[in-house]
């Protein structure tokens, strides 16, 4: 009993220092001093390959070939931009891949927010082994579908075209956006849907009026994803396209060369090909990150 | 006029081969103007009774009538009724006034008047300053208050209500529940109020429909729940401390002992061999058994335990087979341990059947 | 009657959701599930376009010969050490670095905004960011290593059939990593702090916090991760054809199988066989989505929380 008291008589001054403190202290700013030293690190990681890339396309290639490269900023030249972008053979490739990017993106974006809106609100046998489909799609290995595709393609006239592609893009990527968009569509409360039956909405209402402004966000996530996937592929397209239709991942891996290569040209192909979808995903990142992370860990 | 009726409800799941009913062989008939609570704990089936009234669920089998007209027929939003969600079910993505208007203008309803309809309601309920704010914004209490808001500016011929109170804290719903009634009163809209606390059925209805696993237990005035409770279920689950039900078997003319302990009931009339007894604990009293001539044997049971109220005590009496509860007034005279006599004469002895549950007429 | 008024709406919903969903459902089949079956329907060809135009149906021929063939042991070999450094030694490393970033730190955000930045960028883009990187007359990694005194002469990081792989698993984990660390960091996220506080009063420190909640806990996202990880490298296809110029060497150093069923079916231009490669690829890819799921599946209704 006596103990209880006494210790409740010292909880009323602060407690004296003691070398245990100071050492706790020191622990601890060393524990945060390596820790950021190891997110320093991380950053640097994950920034430093594309800023080098970056550089490279910005300076002349005989300053950066050296010993020791020269990156005096004085050097700095968009040369190689102007270059490739005065170059139809460059800017052909590329306006096919927006074309085909935005284009495959609306298809996907219609059919797919309209299915998921069903698979998300009408419960039926076998939804789930249908959602779990959509995902195993993702594990097929492109080479399977290629030949057979060409083939498909070559017999509708569609080889080369722009639209062979959007066909193809929009196969491959609209269980993705259905997967995704089930996920949001679930978020919404169903007393929502109830209160606007009440209120008189026909189901066709409830989907456009209540269901879609709900999911914006998740709708606008998962297109930018679609348009993102669209513009990153490259075997597709260079099996199914040739020169008309070819598109701008192609192009650039064309730079490459198993011997001599155009260093400075790839350099800058690849910050061409890069920074829209990156600017992309860095918009869109906080619903992306809901969308296909957290989908993901429920699932 | 709204009258609604129910006459052999029924619902199912799963069709008609489906398990036990949700809802079984409902007839009543709410009269109008009347508030009258659904009270039963979760899964009885009273929000499938509601949402089979407002339409949002299908009957099985069975009509359901407002005004004389059948209703089950026809579309949620053709019922003329309003619906309080137990989550307000507020549009995200709308500001409160066009939460409110948004059922007026979906029923084509003129621009003034629902301006003038949704300016009313929100003034009525103290929250004009909000209008132009999302909901995400406001406090709960001021979100009840819109979905109460949209659901008057709306002048249905009926009001449902699903649990709006408890998603609120203690306070502010004591608080809502008295403006509720006040409401009501002004409005005199026929209203049913989905609810589990019957303490918030008892304070705002006219009559209450107490119901268990699907059944209608009993539905009358409060008093009559209260002082009649047609069933022991509807007498355990009405009033504050629960009513002490305890089996007893007659052992003379007129009194009955209760099974295994010391405690006997003098009752008139003679309801039958075996029955459930049920004493209101605020309406038995206390003796010590000191005042008893201090002989424990005298004593029906021990105190376990004194939980104070302020006004009043709850006394928990160990009998042997059973806890019996007694209200006393203040704190009290006993301490735990003490051998105490529990004194029934001024209480109200309500008899059921062992078997059936069912009210003993005595 | 009420009954055939709730068969009328059920019907009417059915009608709608089928409305809804019948498109895109009819465009994946059509679109996805031709072309596969065309594919195994080829794969039980002599279909070779090299050798002229006869296409003689041999069965199960194919698949005979890809199991007997040294060259798909050999890219099974390699395909195998891939896959063991990115599935497993990926995962590994994001659990880690969630673990690292789960904490509060000034700046936290914006790092989880650049974690996307390797996975956004097209895979084409990365095999060539890497080839500037790590080649051999150029190169920076040459350029520092020269510099610092490490080396004396450059090495030849794509030239040696050994040091590609290692450069295209550098490669592929700088793209996976980020994105697995932001999987591993939302599942870290779903576990409640109080556990941990729980089992700080119990007395367990922090490694044994590591293996006792931690990691049971996140046994669902890991299992994930492996399975997504697995998909993704068996089907590494860009940055190898970028890094060897669409070799797959030197002397097939990078040749995975799935790389190997391309060089077949357009180098070899045999088509045939190069389509059982593909769709023994496929299999293989089930086949080891099945094995962590039953490896690390949930068994039963027994969550593992530690709640």
């Amino acid at each position: 009993m006596s103990t209880l008291t006494e210790r409740a008589a010292s909880t009323t001054q602060p407690r004296a220092a003691t070398p245990r403190d100071a050492g706790r202290r020191r622990r601890r700013r060393l524990g945060t001093i390596g820790h950021r030293a190891l997110v320093a690190l991380l950053l640097v990681y994950l920034l430093a390959p594309f800023v080098w890339m970056l550089v490279y396309s910005l300076y002349p290639s005989s300053a950066l070939q050296q010993a020791s490269p020269d990156l005096n900023p004085g050097l700095l030249t968009g040369a190689s931009y102007a270059r490739l972008l005065s170059d139809s053979s460059f800017l052909v490739p590329m306006v096919n891949s927006a074309i085909v990017g935005i284009s495959t993106t609306i298809v996907c974006m219609v059919l797919g927010s309209a299915c998921a809106y069903a698979f998300a609100r009408y419960r039926f046998r076998g939804r789930n082994a249908l959602l779990l489909g959509m995902l195993t799609v993702q594990a097929i290995p492109v080479i399977v579908l290629a030949v057979p595709l060409f083939i498909l393609l070559r017999a509708f006239g569609l080889y080369d075209r722009l639209p062979g592609l959007i066909v193809t893009y929009t196969a491959f990527i609209l269980p993705l956006v259905i997967w995704m968009l089930v996920g949001f569509f679930d978020e919404i409360p169903p007393s929502l849907e109830r209160a606007a039956r009440i209120d008189g909405c026909n189901r066709l209402q409830i989907m456009i009026k209540i269901a879609f402004p709900l999911a914006a966000p998740g709708l606008a996530a998962t297109a930018i994803l679609a348009f993102i996937t669209s513009w990153s592929d490259f075997f597709l397209a260079k099996v199914l396209t040739s020169t008309a239709a070819t598109t701008l991942p192609v192009k650039t891996a064309a730079f490459q060369g198993l011997f001599a290569m155009d260093y400075t040209s790839a350099a800058t192909a690849g910050v061409i090909t890069a920074v829209p979808v990156l600017l992309l995903a860095l918009l869109a990142q906080k619903w992306i990150i809901r969308g296909l992370v957290e989908g993901a860990v429920k699932g | 006029m709204a009258e609604i009726e129910l006459v052999h409800v029924q619902k199912t799941y799963g069709g008609h081969k489906g398990g036990a009913p949700a809802v079984q062989d409902l007839s009543y008939t709410i009269g109008d103007g009347q508030f009258v609570s659904l009270l039963g704990p979760s899964g009885c089936g009273k929000s499938t009774t509601l949402n089979m009234i407002a339409g949002l669920e299908d009957i099985t089998s069975g009509e359901i009538l407002i005004d004389g007209q059948r209703v089950d027929d026809l579309d949620a939003d053709k019922r003329d009724l309003a619906f309080v969600f137990q989550d307000y079910a507020l549009y995200p993505h709308m500001n409160v006034y066009d939460n409110i208007a948004f059922g007026l203008r979906m029923r084509k309803v003129a621009k003034a008047e629902v301006d003038q309809r949704v300016h009313d309601a929100t003034r009525r309920l103290d929250i004009e300053h909000v209008l132009r704010d999302k909901p995400r914004r406001l406090s709960g209490g001021q979100r009840q208050r819109v979905a109460l808001a949209r659901a008057i500016a709306r002048r249905p011929a009926v009001f449902l209500f699903d649990e709006p109170l408890s998603n609120l804290d203690a306070l502010l719903r004591d608080q809502t529940r008295s403006e509720l009634k006040l409401l009501h009163a002004e409005l005199g809209a026929t209203s049913v109020y989905v609810t589990h606390d019957q303490e918030e059925a008892m304070t705002l209805s006219d009559r209450i429909v107490v119901m268990s696993r699907g059944k209608l237990e009993q539905y009358g005035t409060p008093y009559e729940i209260y002082h009649q409770p047609a069933t022991e279920f509807v007498a355990s689950f009405v009033g504050k401390p629960r009513m002490n039900l305890l089996p007893a078997h007659r052992e003379g003319d007129g009194r009955y002992a209760v099974a295994g302990s010391t405690l006997r009931v003098a009752l008139a009339g003679s309801p039958g061999g075996e029955v459930r007894l049920g004493l209101r604990p605020e309406e038995c009293g206390l003796v010590g058994a000191a005042a008893v001539g201090g002989a424990a044997r005298d004593a029906h049971g021990t105190v376990r335990v004194i939980e104070p109220l302020g006004n009043a005590s709850d006394v928990t009496v160990d009998l042997g087979p059973a806890l019996f509860t007694v209200r006393v007034p203040g704190f009290g005279t006993v301490h735990v341990g003490d051998p105490v006599q529990i004194d029934t004469s001024a209480a109200r002895v309500h008899t059921f059947d062992p078997v059936t549950g069912r009210r003993l007429i005595d | 009657m009420s009954t055939t008024r709730a068969d009328q709406r059920r019907r009417r919903d059915l009608r709608f959701g089928l409305g809804l969903s019948l498109p895109a459902v009819a465009v994946v089949v059509l679109l996805l599930g031709y072309p596969m079956g065309y594919a195994l329907y080829m794969s039980g060809f002599s279909w070779n376009d090299k050798l002229g135009s006869s296409h003689p149906f041999v069965g199960l021929a194919n698949y005979s010969e890809l199991l007997g063939d040294p060259a798909v042991h050999r890219a099974l070999g390699r395909t195998l050490y891939f896959s063991a450094f990115t599935v497993l030694g990926g995962v590994a490393l994001a659990v880690l670095i969630a673990v690292l970033l789960n904490t509060e730190f000034r700046g936290r955000t914006l790092v989880r905004v650049l974690l996307l930045v390797p996975w956004a960028v097209p895979p084409v883009v990365n095999g060539i960011m890497w080839k500037l990187i790590f080649d051999g007359s150029s190169g920076i990694v040459n350029t520092i290593l020269l510099g610092t005194g490490l080396i004396d002469t450059r090495v030849q990081w794509l030239a040696d059939p050994g040091l590609t792989m290692n450069v295209l698993i550098f490669a592929e984990m700088w793209k996976l990593l980020p994105f697995l660390c932001l999987l591993m960091l939302a599942g870290l996220q779903g576990i409640p702090t109080n556990i941990y506080k729980a089992a700080r009063i119990d007395g367990a420190d922090g490694w044994q916090r590591f293996r006792k909640i931690t990691l049971p806990n996140m046994r669902g996202p890991i299992m994930f991760a492996l399975i997504v990880q697995s998909m993704w490298s068996l089907k590494v296809f860009d940055t190898i054809y970028v890094l060897t110029g669409g070799s797959g060497g030197p002397a097939e150093g990078t040749t995975t199988i799935n790389f190997l069923a391309y060089l077949v079916t357009f180098s070899n231009l045999d088509r045939g066989y190069g389509a059982s490669l593909a769709i023994a690829t496929m299999v293989l890819v089930i086949l080891v989505t099945l094995l962590w799921i039953l490896l690390l599946g949930q068994r039963g209704n027994d969550r593992g929380d530690a709640r």
